[in-house]
């Protein structure tokens, strides 16, 4: 009887936690929803690890352009 | 000068046949044939092939490989038998020096000691096929059905809690009851974890004993289904919840992480388990390719093969005749059976609260065995109704029984890891 009455509050304690896991997911759901993060949907974070050369010598142009245009004196 | 003797030695794995009692010597050759069935069913597709395959082999091998061996002398009065895959209790001696001499020696002789210690038996390889199970978990299913997925999942979960004062009956401490118990989560890595973590003297045992059932239920569970649900209910065809919102992956990803980090601050017992899963859901929604293709190849492949191949490896014959194997084939049977019915009343349940709408065999996907009871779903649904998909649903209802079985995990160790006995 004890072992039974241990196995139902593990229980309990489970569908507790079950439910608060769901109750968490369908409010982070509506939450994100609402954050409308479509807009930085096309930031593509693979892009500094492709393999793909072309890719890679845009970003190394990138940087250099970024790198002389924060190292060049103001124009007097 | 050549004996007699050392020609009997030149085959000491037949000759170990003739220096064990007959019990020991009829289990290996029965177990040699095993794996060869288990090899046969996996490659017919009956058993799940990516476990059955290569623990079939390694099941048939190390009982073939049984040589006069004993590299750690513990024995010098009579000639022990070994091999040279591993040796799962080196290092189990009460003396922590000797323990660490041991395995010392052990992983220098043993090919498979490596893996088994620094991956196996510390569960590494469960981490590891939960972050590769993760990367192909969409949460997406979850998002949709929430409450639905949950409570089904939670039906699920009744194969452990009614296993758990069985197994008390039959004489286990409360520990190894729920050690034993959790099989009927059908969550192999939370299985070896929870083993690990309450019961670590029976973790061969209860390893071998899970993953040979977990094997089994893509096998049996159709059978289960077909005699619980009638055809009629069977067939029924589920259309996707009305209003269903379309998360994109940096979305999902937001989830996911959170989700990860509330389950971790509520559950650090099975945090290594909840964190590699959630690792690989964010890897598969972040877009990093080359991660992805790790995570869901490599690792998960690797770590599967190798899982398979230990458990085979484990299945020698000694293990096997051990006297606590058989009640606890009889537990993980009866928790697999019992998760099996309570899954599928969880599908009735939601079947009759959503007012028909939901196909009862749903429920069957409960049982966190990702992806297998999802597609069992799916293949008893198609064979009555081919226009119909579950898959979707059935995904969302495993997907919350890895959660469900994560939280069990969690409460199991919590509650029972500081009980003395």
């Amino acid at each position: 009887m004890k072992t039974l009455f241990i196995a139902f509050v593990c229980y309990t304690f489970t569908a507790i936690f079950s439910f608060a896991v769901a109750g968490l997911i369908w409010i982070l759901g509506k939450w994100i929803k609402r954050l409308d993060l479509d807009r930085s949907e096309h930031v593509d974070v693979s892009v500094p690890c492709s393999n793909s050369l072309k890719e890679e010598e845009q970003i190394a142009t990138a940087i250099a352009v970024a790198y002389r245009m924060a190292h060049t004196p103001p124009h007097k | 000068m050549i004996t007699l003797e050392s020609l009997i030695d030149l085959f000491p794995g037949i000759t170990t046949l003739f220096s064990v009692e007959p019990m020991v010597a009829v289990a290996r050759i029965a177990l040699i044939l095993l794996g060869f069935l288990l090899m046969y069913l996996g490659r017919k597709g009956i058993l799940e092939a990516l476990i059955m395959i290569p623990m079939g082999l390694g099941m048939s091998a190390i009982n073939a490989s049984v040589m006069f061996f004993d590299p750690l002398n513990s024995d010098n009065a009579t000639r022990r038998v070994g091999n040279l895959f591993l040796e799962p209790q080196a290092g189990a001696t009460g003396d922590a020096i000797r323990n660490a001499s041991d395995l010392m020696t052990i992983l220098q002789i043993d090919w498979l000691q490596p893996i088994y210690t620094f991956a196996f038996s510390n569960g590494l390889i469960a981490c590891f096929v939960f972050m590769g199970i993760g990367s192909l978990l969409d949460v997406g299913f979850v998002l949709a059905r929430p409450f639905c997925s949950m409570t089904i999942a939670l039906f699920a979960e009744l194969g452990s809690f009614i296993t758990l004062p069985i197994a008390v009956a039959f004489g286990f401490t409360i520990k190894e009851a729920a050690a034993i118990s959790t099989i009927g989560g059908a969550d192999g890595p939370m299985v070896l974890f929870t083993s690990l973590k309450l019961a670590p003297h029976l973790f061969v045992p209860i390893a071998v004993v899970a993953y040979l059932y977990l094997g089994l239920t893509y096998g049996g569970y159709p059978y289960l289904v077909r005699l619980l649900v009638p055809k009629r209910l069977r067939s029924i065809p589920m259309s996707p919840p009305p209003n269903q919102k379309i998360y994109t992956s940096f979305e999902k990803m937001i989830l996911a992480s959170i989700l990860c980090v509330v389950l971790c601050f509520l559950l650090p017992v099975a945090a290594p388990l909840i964190f590699s899963l959630f690792l690989g859901i964010v890897i598969r929604e972040s877009g990093i390719k080359p991660f992805q293709d790790l995570i869901n190849g490599p690792v998960l492949y690797f770590s599967t093969m190798m899982l398979g191949l230990m458990l085979g490896i484990l299945c020698d014959a000694n293990t096997i005749m051990d006297p606590k194997i058989l009640p606890l084939l009889l537990l993980g049977c009866l928790s697999l059976l019992f998760a099996g019915i309570g899954g599928l009343l969880g599908g009735y349940f939601m079947y009759f609260v959503s007012g028909g709408k939901v196909n009862p065999v749903v429920g069957i996907a409960g049982v966190s065995c990702v992806p297998t009871t999802a597609k069992v779903a799916q293949k008893v649904v198609s064979k009555d109704n081919p226009s119909a998909v579950i898959l979707p649903a059935a995904l969302g209802a495993n997907i919350s029984g890895v959660i469900t079985s994560a939280i069990v995990a969690g409460i199991f160790c919590s509650l029972f890891a500081k009980i003395v006995n």
